[in-house]
This record gives structure tokens, sequence and C-alpha cells, in this order.
């Protein structure tokens, strides 16, 4: 019963789950799982301002001034909290609310006959991610496909050349500075490549499948191991199976996928925080008893 | 005391003129100027809020909005960094990161090995000698979630032991940690400066700064009095430095 596309979808799950799993991990281990959350409303002033000026409401240009502002929100979340004033939870849920209010102003007071509305803008479903296409060396391929693809690759590598300093920072992030690490470095090009990444990936499948890959998997992983190297393999592997598993749970039930994805890892998630091997619930109990 | 001969001609190990620093905002410490002698086990004391942790977060270039000057071992900190090994307080490290005991003493050879060079045979060996050392060796694939505060502590002096540094800073390395492991490290810590190794401890047991320290320095936003401890730890010293402590909470 699965045709070609059902294929394409899972695989596109799939890749866009490995670079987000790949970042998010780093993001729950450092007490940032909101980030993506944040940044996604954040890029709203982006997409007016590019709207404004190109009359343009889901262009390549909207992609990028959404990541203008995407950039923009880290970077004010990262100035705020270096002054050390307010906490880090306080310092993104500062920034956030006041450029997505700027966004709406701009809406309400320039553009309110555009009909901008997030989903139509920039806020894709992978349901129909294989019916928008682009060309690539003479074949029609989906561009979430393309874009996911790239991201995975991208993110990949950004990882290997960042993980001395990325997992030095997150540990111990004075040892990382004091070192010659450029943990800080390390950390801004993190927040930059996850509001890129969040971006992209919002105009692909969605906003909640983007968030949802961010922090489960990575969390799921967390309770299932002591390593980062194997953190990071086994988020991955959450991020597919839960791709898979909810893609079917959609075609059995005929329903979301986007809905069936996430729902999915959610129950990846309890399952390994009832039944971690040292960490779980069930298993702490069992062993408090024997 | 170690009773070590010290080389007078021997650079501090840490210089500070005219430092001043601030904290979450809040001026921590005004126009300090201190010199900590090199090759000696030296303690920074003081009251809560005397800014002793400010002090080697300064000193390391680790808190922003320094004014004033530090060299240590007579060099800027940019040309020393891999010559310095940081034991940082318990509570700034990610309690929950999944790393084993073994991976975090190899982050000791990092600033040797920047962010992709591979770590030698020779990097491993100094790795499994430092755990041996404060004898962690057996822990090693231990998650270090799993240790107690006193191994943990001695899974992270490994780590400086490791990276071969000069200079050793350590802040507040003894909480949390029982006696028995306290002694245990501070013999480590002797033994390095017995090996002309300087190190520099935020520390507030003064009894045993007395016993078992070359040098102290008591700081209250300012330098109270350093040089030996049983000079710097009189009753008129700790009268002043803990008396003024009081006001600087206050204001």
């Amino acid at each position: 019963m699965s045709t070609a596309d059902d294929v394409l979808i899972v695989v596109i799950a799939g890749l866009l789950s490995t670079a987000c799993a790949l970042l998010g991990s780093f993001l729950v281990l450092r007490r940032q799982a909101l980030l993506p959350d944040a940044v996604s409303h954040a890029v709203l002033p982006g997409i007016v301002l590019v709207f404004l000026l190109t009359g343009q409401r889901a262009s390549l240009f909207t992609v990028l001034g959404a990541t203008a502002f995407g950039v923009l929100c880290v970077a004010g979340f990262e100035w705020l909290r270096r002054t050390r004033i307010v906490g880090s939870d306080a310092a993104l849920a500062l920034v956030f609310p006041a450029l997505f209010s700027l966004g709406i102003l701009g809406i309400g007071e320039f553009a309110s006959g555009a009909h901008i509305d997030l989903d139509s803008a920039i806020y894709g479903d992978i349901t129909f991610a294989p019916l928008r296409t682009m060309e690539l060396g003479g074949l029609e391929v989906p561009t979430s496909l393309v874009v996911t693809g790239i991201a995975a690759v991208v993110i990949g590598v950004l990882v290997v050349l960042l993980w001395r300093p990325l997992q030095a920072s997150t540990f111990d992030p004075d040892f990382a500075e004091l070192g010659g690490l450029r943990g800080r470095l390390a950390g801004r090009i993190l927040l930059v490549a996850v509001a890129g990444l969040a971006v992209v990936a919002f105009d692909s499948v969605g906003a909640i499948l983007v968030i949802t890959f961010f922090v489960v998997p990575a969390a799921t992983a967390r309770l299932l191991t002591g390593r980062m190297s194997t953190m990071l393999v086994v988020a991955v592997a959450v991020g597919w199976a839960a791709s898979l598993g909810g893609h079917q749970a959609a075609l059995t039930f005929d329903t979301s996928i986007p809905g069936t994805i996430g729902l999915a890892s959610g129950i990846l998630f309890v399952l390994a925080l009832l039944c971690a091997p040292r960490r779980g619930l069930l298993t702490r109990r069992r062993r408090a008893r024997g | 005391m170690t009773g070590v001969v010290v080389d007078e001609r021997r650079p501090p190990a840490l210089a500070l003129r005219g430092v001043s620093a601030s904290y979450g905002g809040r001026a921590v410490l005004e126009d300090v100027d201190l010199d900590i002698p090199g090759g000696r086990l030296s303690a920074v004391v003081g009251p809560n809020g005397a800014g002793k942790s400010t002090l080697v977060k300064a000193a390391l270039g680790l808190v922003p909005a320094v004014r004033g000057e530090v060299r240590l071992l007579g060099e800027p900190l940019r040309r020393i960094r891999s010559r310095v090994a940081y034991v940082p307080q318990q509570d700034t490290v990610a309690r929950d990161f999944p790393i084993t005991a073994v991976q975090v003493v190899e982050m000791g050879r990092y600033p040797h090995r920047g962010w992709l060079r591979r770590l030698t045979r020779h990097d491993d060996e100094l790795v499994a000698a430092a755990m041996a050392q404060v004898g962690v060796e057996a822990l090693a694939d231990q998650p270090i979630d799993e240790l107690s505060g006193g191994q943990r502590q001695r899974v992270f002096l490994a780590r400086a032991l490791a990276q071969q540094a000069d200079l050793v800073i350590l802040d507040e390395p003894f909480t949390a940690v029982d006696a028995r492991t306290e002694s245990a490290l501070l013999e480590v810590l002797t033994g390095l400066c017995e090996r002309g190794r300087s190190v520099v401890a935020v520390h507030h047991d003064l009894r045993t700064v007395r016993d078992r320290f070359d040098h102290a320095a008591l700081l209250a936003g300012r330098v109270v009095a350093a040089g030996p401890p049983r000079e710097v730890l009189t009753a008129g010293n700790l009268e002043r430095a803990y008396g003024l402590g009081l006001l600087v909470e206050r204001t």
C-alpha cells in the first residue's frame, strides 16, 4: 500500500530528523530546547518585511528574510544571557515575543490586505512535500528532499568539525573558553545553524514537526546512553523510527502525517522514560525494590 | 608547607595591577594589585562575596568588563592558554552531560590539539598516567553523573594533570569532597609545586590554608593581606576581612 510518495515522505522526515537531532542534542544539554520554538515566532517580521519590499509571500527571499530574523532572535538571546542580569530562559522569552509582536504590528499597519497567514507564508506541511518539485540535473525532484538532504549533510559536517568545542563548552564552558577552544564561537555557530535549519525546515515540513525533531529524539536518546557520541546516533535512530512508525500510523488511520510522527516521537520518549536500562522510572523502581 | 626553595627570579603565578571586575552587574573587585608567587601552593581566601572566584575568573578572562592588567607566569593570557589549567566550581559544570570519566580527562589534551587534530598515543599515555595519579583509573568508563563528589573532583584534577599545565587554578576544589580525598588531592597539588608548577586555589577552610599552603591572599573586595599564611591569617586581618565582607554584602 505504500507508494513512491510514501517512501519520499518518510525519507524527507528522516533526513530532517537527522539534522534536527544532531543540533537538538546539544540544545537539550545546553538547556536551550525552546530555541527552535522561539525562532518559529521570531521569523514573522522577516516574512512581513520581505512581503513589503517585494510583494512575495513564499519565495527564496521569504526564507532569507525569515532566517535573518531567526538569527537576530538568537543573537539577542545570546547577548541578554551573557549580561547575566536575566536568566537564560527569561532571555529567550523576552526576545521572541518582541519580534513576533513586531511582525503582528507590521501586518496590521502595512499588510492587512495581503492575507499573510503563517501557514501560507512559510509553514509547509510534509504531506504535500512530494508535490512541490524543482529541477535538478534534468530530473524533477521534490524541493523538500533536496533541502533536507543538504541540511542533513551540512549539519553532519558541522557537528564533526565543531565536535570538540561544542562538547567541551556544553559540558564545561569556562574550561572550553580558557583552553583556547573558542567555545563561545562554537556556541554561536550552533545557534545560527539552529535558526537557519529551523526556517528552512518550517518551509519544507511545518513548524510542529521541526520543534518535535529538535527536542524529542535528543531527550529520548539522553535517557538511553551515557556518552555524547552514542547519544547523537541514538537520537538520529529515534527520529527515523518515529518518521517510519508515524507515517505508517497516518496511513492506517488515514490522518495527519505530522501529527502521527509527532505522536510517535512522544510515545518513543515515554517508553524510554519508563524502561531505559539505567535511568528509566520502572527500572529504577525495580532496582530500589530488589 | 612544602619547604621548597623558591627561585625569586621566577615570574609570579598571577600578577594583577589595578584590576576591577563586576559580576552580574555588581562591582565585586575594586582596583586590586596582587602578586601570587610562582612554584608554590597558594590560596585565595575571604568571606562570601569577597570576590575570590571573580578574581581568578577575571585573571583567566572568564568574567567580562575587567579593567586593569593581568599577567600569568609573566605573560598575557592569550600567549599561554594551553599552559594554564582550570578546575571550575562544580556547579558551573553540566552535571547531566553524557560523558565518561576518561573522556573528561582527555579534554585536558584538547588545548594542545585544538578542534581537529587527533589525540596521539602520547596523549593517551598522559591521560592514563593522570588518572592513575589521582586513583581513578578504575572509573575510566563510568559516566560522570554516576560518580560521587570526591570521585568527580579527582577526575577534574586528572584533567588538569593531563594538560601538563605550568599553572593550575582551582575554584573551591574541596566543596562536597570527603576529608580523605581532600588530603589526597592536596598531596598531588603539593607534588606539582615541588616539580616547579604553580597552583592557585580559591578556598574557604582557613585551617587547611594555614597547615598545607605556602601562600595566602586574603580578599574582601580588595586585598586585605597577602603572604605566608601564618602572617596573613591573623586575628586582626580576619576581623578586617570578614567584618568588611559583611558591609560589602549589605551594600
